[in-house]
C-alpha cells in the first residue's frame, strides 16, 4: 500500500524531533560562542571550556561524581547480575512479590526516595557525604541493572544450558562456560547504562549530599541558581556528550542480536 | 462458450524492486466460477490475489472487475473481498461485530435492524449461529475461518478472494472445510478466486485451475485437463506425477515413419524406449521433450 | 593439593545447594534484598513514622504522636497545589499522547530500514543529563533567552514575552522530559499490530480514517494506557522542572514538599505530603494493573 508517509504526519514528526533535540543543540552551540544567546553567530571560542577546566569547584565535583558513580555501577551490576540470574532461573514462593518490591524505586517519585533516604540517614545520625550518596546510588541502580540483565536472559535459549549439563558439565561449569559468556553483552550493557543513570542523577543526590560532597549535577544546579552563564553551556555540553559515548555503546549492546 | 468476465487481468506486471513478482499475466475468470491459483510459495499467486483485491497496484497492465478497470481504486472501493490466510479477524470485536464491520461503515450505512438480519443470515450460512457474542480468540481455527468467510460474504462482493484459507487447519478439518467452501460457493453463487499450494485442494474444489511459477502461468485448465495432460514438466512435477520421462521426438507427423495417425508422436526416451503418444501439441522431430504416463 | 581442595569444596557446595535450593536462592538474593530492605523499605517506614510526629520549635521534631499533619492534608493551599499538579500532569499526558502517537505511528509504519535508528533517537535524550536538558529550556525561554532575542530581532515583539516561570514553561519541560516514556509503549503496540487486520479493514470498505478510528486506535489502547501511566506518575511528583522553570506561580506538589523539608524544616508535614504523593502513585499503578489485566482482555479472555 501507500509507502510514502502522509505529508502532515511527516512534518509533525520532523517538528517533534526538532523539539526533542533543539534544546541540547542550543546548549552545545552556545558553549562555543563568546556571547550569551545572541541570535547571530559571533565567532568561535573555546574559552568557556578553558574556564570549566580551570574551575577548582568543578574539578572537585567531578572527583566526587566519579567516586560515587564508578563504585556504585560496579556494585549494582554485580548484584544485579546475581539477582537477575536467580529471579529468572528459580521458582520460589514470593518471587513475584520480590520482583515487585525490587522495581519500586523505578516507579516511586525520585523526590520521595530522596526524602526517605534523608530521613533515614538523619535518624541514624549519619553525616551526609560521599558514602551516603554512594549507598543511595547503589540502591536505585540495582533495579535498572537487574531489569536490563533479565531482559537479556529471556533471550537465551535454555536448551543450551540443558545441553551443557547433558554433556556432563555441572551447574558451576555450565554457568561459567555457557551462561555467563552468553550473558556478557547484557551485563556490559547494564553497566554502561548504569553509568549515566547514576552519574546524571540529580533529585535523589540533592537530598542526600552534604556540604562538601557536591556531585557534578549538584554543582551545575547551584551554578544555574546563581544565573545563566556560558560556562554552564560548556560544562553541560561535556556532561551530555561524554557519557553519551557509553550510552550509545550500551544501547547497541543491549539491542544486539544473540550470537 | 462465451462467459461473462468477472475478473480479468490484462498484461499485469508487478515488481518489488528488482524482483518481478508477477510477469505479464493475462487471465479471464468467468462469473460464478471457482478458480484456483496453484503453485509453490513465491510463485506470485498471493500477489496476483492482492492485485485483484487492491492491496497492491500493478506496475503496468489492467485489472478489471465486472468489466471495469479498477487499477486506481483503493481496496475499500472495490467490489471484491478477501479471506486472509491468518483470517485477520478484529481481536477487539465480537464475532457479530466482526461480521457487521463492513455494513456499519459510512459508505454503506446499513440500518441496524437490517445489519442484525444479515449477520444472522451470514452466521447461519457458515453454521455459527450460537457464536455471535464470542471474541475471535475464543474460537477454534476452523470457526475463525468461517467468521472470516461470513465477514467477507455479507458484503455480497462480486469476487471473493481466498488466500490459502485452509493452510492453518489440520488435515481432517481441511477436508471438511473444502466441502463446506464448495457448498457455500454454490449457495451464494459468487466468483471465488482461491490461492493454494496444495494441488489436491485445488483439484477437488475448482472449476478451473491456473498453475503458476515464477510469476507466470504454466497452464490454465480444468482439473482434469491439468491432471491428465500437463503441458510442462513443471506442471506434471507439481501435480505429483512420479513417472516423468525425458526424451526426443523421433516422429511427429502422420507422414513420418512410425506415426500411426495425425496428432500422434513417437518419442525415444533417454533410456532407449520408444513411446507413442496421442496429443495435440505441435512437436517437431528432434525436439527434446518430457512426458508422464 | 590446593586445587583439589577447591574442587572438592565446590562439589560439596553444589550438592548442598542442589539438595536445599532455598539456601541457594536465599544466598543469591541476599545482597539485593539487603539493599532493598535497608535503603528502600526501612526509609519508607521512617517517612511513615515521621508523619505522625510533632513539629518542635526551629525545625526540630518532637517524638510525640499526633495526627496534626494529616489534618493539614485539607489545607486549601495544599489542595490547590495538588489540583494544579494533577492538572499539569494530565495535560502532559494528553499532549504526550498526541505527539507520541504521531511519532510512534510514523516510525512503525513509515520507518522502513531506519526504524531502529529513529527509535534510538527517541531514547537517546533520556540517557543524557536531565538537569542540563531542563537548563536548556531556561536558555531558550528566559527574557534574554534565544526565543525572545530572536522574536525581538525580527521585530515581531518589542518587549520579551514572559515565557519562563509560569505553567506554560513547566508544561513544556514536562512534555519534553517524558515524551519518550509515551513513545516506547505506543511504538511497541503499533509494531505488534497485525498488518493483515488493517488490510482486512480496508478490504471490507473502511476508509483510512474509519480504519484508524475503528481498528488501529482500539487495538493500541494497551500501549496508550501504559504510556499514560508512565508519563503521569513521574510528572505528578516532578520536583526539578517546577523548581527551575516554574517559579512561584507554577508550584507543584513535588516542589511544595521539598520546600517543607528544606525551607521550612517541617519534617512531619513534609513526610505526610510525601506519603500522599506516593499513595496517589500507588493507587494509579494498582488501577493500571487492574485495567492492564484487561489490557489484553480481548486476547486472553476465556
Amino acid at each position: 500500500m501507500n509507502q510514502t508517509s502522509p505529508r502532515l504526519l511527516f512534518i509533525g514528526c520532523v517538528f517533534l524531533f526538532v523539539f526533542m533535540y533543539a534544546p541540547l543543540l542550543v546548549v552545545i552551540v552556545f558553549s562555543l560562542t563568546p556571547t550569551e544567546y545572541g541570535v547571530s553567530w559571533e565567532g568561535f571560542t573555546l574559552k568557556w571550556y578553558q574556564a570549566v577546566f580551570d574551575n577548582k569547584n568543578i574539578q572537585a565535583a567531578l572527583k566526587v561524581s566519579l567516586m560515587v558513580t564508578i563504585p556504585s555501577v560496579l556494585i549494582a551490576t554485580a548484584i544485579g547480575t546475581i539477582t537477575a540470574f536467580t529471579l529468572y532461573r528459580s521458582k520460589f514462593i514470593g518471587r513475584a512479590l520480590f520482583q515487585g518490591v525490587l522495581y519500586i524505586p523505578l516507579i516511586m517519585p525520585d523526590l520521595v526516595i530522596g526524602i526517605s533516604l534523608l530521613l533515614f540517614y538523619t535518624s541514624l545520625n549519619l553525616e551526609l557525604g560521599i558514602l551516603t550518596i554512594l549507598m543511595a546510588h547503589v540502591s536505585f541502580t540495582i533495579p535498572l541493572t537487574t531489569l536490563v540483565i533479565i531482559a537479556r536472559m529471556q533471550r537465551i535459549d535454555r536448551n543450551l544450558e540443558d545441553a551443557a549439563m547433558d554433556l556432563g558439565a555441572d551447574e558451576w561449569t555450565t554457568m561459567r562456560k555457557v551462561t555467563l559468556p552468553l550473558l556478557k553483552p547484557g551485563i556490559l550493557a547494564a553497566a554502561l547504562l548504569a553509568f549515566p543513570w547514576s552519574f546524571n542523577d540529580f533529585v535523589i543526590t540533592f537530598f542526600v549530599s552534604g556540604v562538601g560532597s557536591s556531585t557534578l549535577p549538584i554543582r551545575v544546579y547551584s551554578m544555574i541558581r546563581l544565573g545563566v552563564s556560558p560556562i554552564i553551556n560548556a560544562l553541560g555540553t561535556l556532561i551530555v556528550v561524554l557519557p553519551l559515548i557509553l550510552v550509545v555503546l550500551g544501547l547497541l549492546l543491549e539491542r544486539r542480536r544473540m550470537g | 462458450m462465451k462467459q461473462v468476465a468477472s475478473v480479468e487481468l490484462a498484461h499485469v506486471v508487478k515488481r518489488y524492486g528488482d524482483v518481478i513478482a508477477v510477469n505479464d499475466l493475462s487471465l479471464v475468470i468467468g462469473e460464478g466460477e471457482f478458480f484456483s491459483l496453484l503453485g509453490p510459495s513465491g510463485c506470485g499467486k498471493t500477489t496476483t490475489l492482492r492485485l485483484i483485491g487492491g492491496l497492491e497496484t500493478p506496475d503496468s497492465g489492467e485489472v478489471y472487475i465486472s468489466g471495469e478497470v479498477v487499477n486506481d481504486r483503493p481496496p475499500y472501493e472495490r467490489s471484491s473481498n478477501i479471506v486472509f490466510q491468518n483470517y485477520a479477524l478484529f481481536p477487539h470485536l465480537t464475532v457479530n461485530d466482526n461480521i457487521a464491520f463492513g455494513l456499519r461503515l459510512k459508505s454503506r450505512r446499513t440500518p441496524e435492524p437490517e445489519v442484525k438480519k444479515l449477520v444472522a443470515q451470514a452466521l447461519e450460512l457458515v453454521h455459527l449461529e450460537d457464536f455471535g457474542a464470542r471474541r475471535p480468540i475464543q474460537l477454534s481455527g476452523g470457526q475463525q475461518q468461517r467468521v472470516a468467510l461470513a465477514r467477507a460474504l455479507i458484503l455480497r462482493p462480486k469476487v471473493l478472494l481466498l488466500d490459502e484459507p485452509l493452510g492453518a487447519l489440520d488435515r481432517k478439518l481441511r477436508k471438511a472445510m473444502q466441502k463446506e467452501l464448495r457448498r457455500i460457493q454454490q449457495e451464494v453463487n459468487i466468483t471465488f478466486v482461491y490461492v493454494t499450494h496444495d494441488q489436491e485442494e485445488a483439484m477437488s474444489m475448482s472449476d478451473r485451475v491456473a498453475v503458476m511459477r515464477n510469476g507466470d502461468f504454466e497452464q490454465i485448465g480444468s482439473p482434469q485437463e491439468i491432471f491428465q495432460s500437463p503441458q510442462t514438466r513443471f506442471t506434471a512435477d507439481f501435480m505429483g506425477a512420479c513417472n516423468i520421462y525425458s526424451g526426443r521426438v523421433i516422429a511427429a507427423d502422420a507422414g513420418e515413419v512410425g506415426c500411426a495417425s495425425a496428432g500422434t508422436v513417437q518419442i525415444e526416451t533417454e533410456t532407449g524406449f520408444t513411446v507413442m503418444s496421442r496429443n495435440n501439441l505441435e512437436l517437431s522431430s528432434g525436439a527434446a521433450t518430457s512426458f508422464s504416463i | 593439593m590446593k586445587v583439589m581442595d577447591v574442587y572438592r569444596l565446590r562439589k560439596s557446595l553444589l550438592r548442598f545447594f542442589r539438595n536445599h535450593p532455598a539456601f541457594g536462592i536465599g544466598a543469591a538474593l541476599s545482597p539485593s534484598a539487603f539493599w532493598l530492605l535497608i535503603f528502600t523499605l526501612i526509609p519508607m517506614g521512617i517517612v511513615i513514622y515521621y508523619s505522625f510526629l510533632t513539629r518542635g520549635p526551629w525545625g526540630t521534631v518532637i517524638n510525640e504522636f499526633t495526627l496534626d499533619s494529616y489534618r493539614l492534608i485539607l489545607d486549601p493551599l495544599f489542595l490547590k497545589i495538588f489540583a494544579r499538579s494533577v492538572k499539569l500532569a494530565v495535560l502532559t499526558v494528553v499532549i504526550c499522547l498526541l505527539a507520541g502517537y504521531m511519532i510512534a505511528y510514523w516510525i512503525a509504519f513509515y520507518g522502513g530500514k531506519r526504524k531502529n535508528f529513529l527509535l534510538f533517537l527517541v531514547i537517546l535524550p533520556f540517557w543524557t543529563s536531565y538537569l542540563v536538558r531542563i537548563y536548556a529550556w531556561i536558555a531558550l525561554l528566559s527574557d534574554h533567552g534565544l526565543v525572545n532575542n530572536f522574536l525581538i530581532k525580527i521585530q515581531l515583539i518589542d518587549e520579551p514575552l514572559p515565557l519562563l516561570h509560569n505553567e506554560f514553561a513547566v508544561l513544556v519541560g514536562l512534555v519534553y522530559t517524558y515524551l519518550p516514556f509515551m513513545i516506547l509503549p505506543l511504538y511497541a503496540s503499533l509494531e505488534r499490530l497485525d498488518r493483515s487486520v488493517l488490510e482486512a479493514a480496508s478490504d471490507l470498505g473502511a476508509t483510512a480514517r474509519e480504519r484508524f478510528f475503528q481498528v488501529t486506535l482500539p487495538l493500541t489502547k494497551g500501549g496508550m494506557l501504559s504510556g499514560s501511566v508512565l508519563v503521569f506518575a513521574p510528572a505528578l511528583g516532578e520536583y526539578l522542572i517546577p523548581e527551575l522553570l516554574g517559579g512561584a506561580k507554577a508550584m507543584m506538589i513535588g516542589k511544595f514538599i521539598a520546600l517543607k523539608f528544606i525551607g521550612l524544616r517541617h519534617w512531619p508535614l513534609g513526610s505526610t505530603y510525601s506519603l500522599m504523593l506516593l499513595l496517589m502513585t500507588l493507587i494509579l499503578l494498582y488501577l493500571y494493573m487492574r485495567v492492564g489485566g484487561g489490557k489484553e482482555a480481548f486476547q486472553e479472555q476465556r
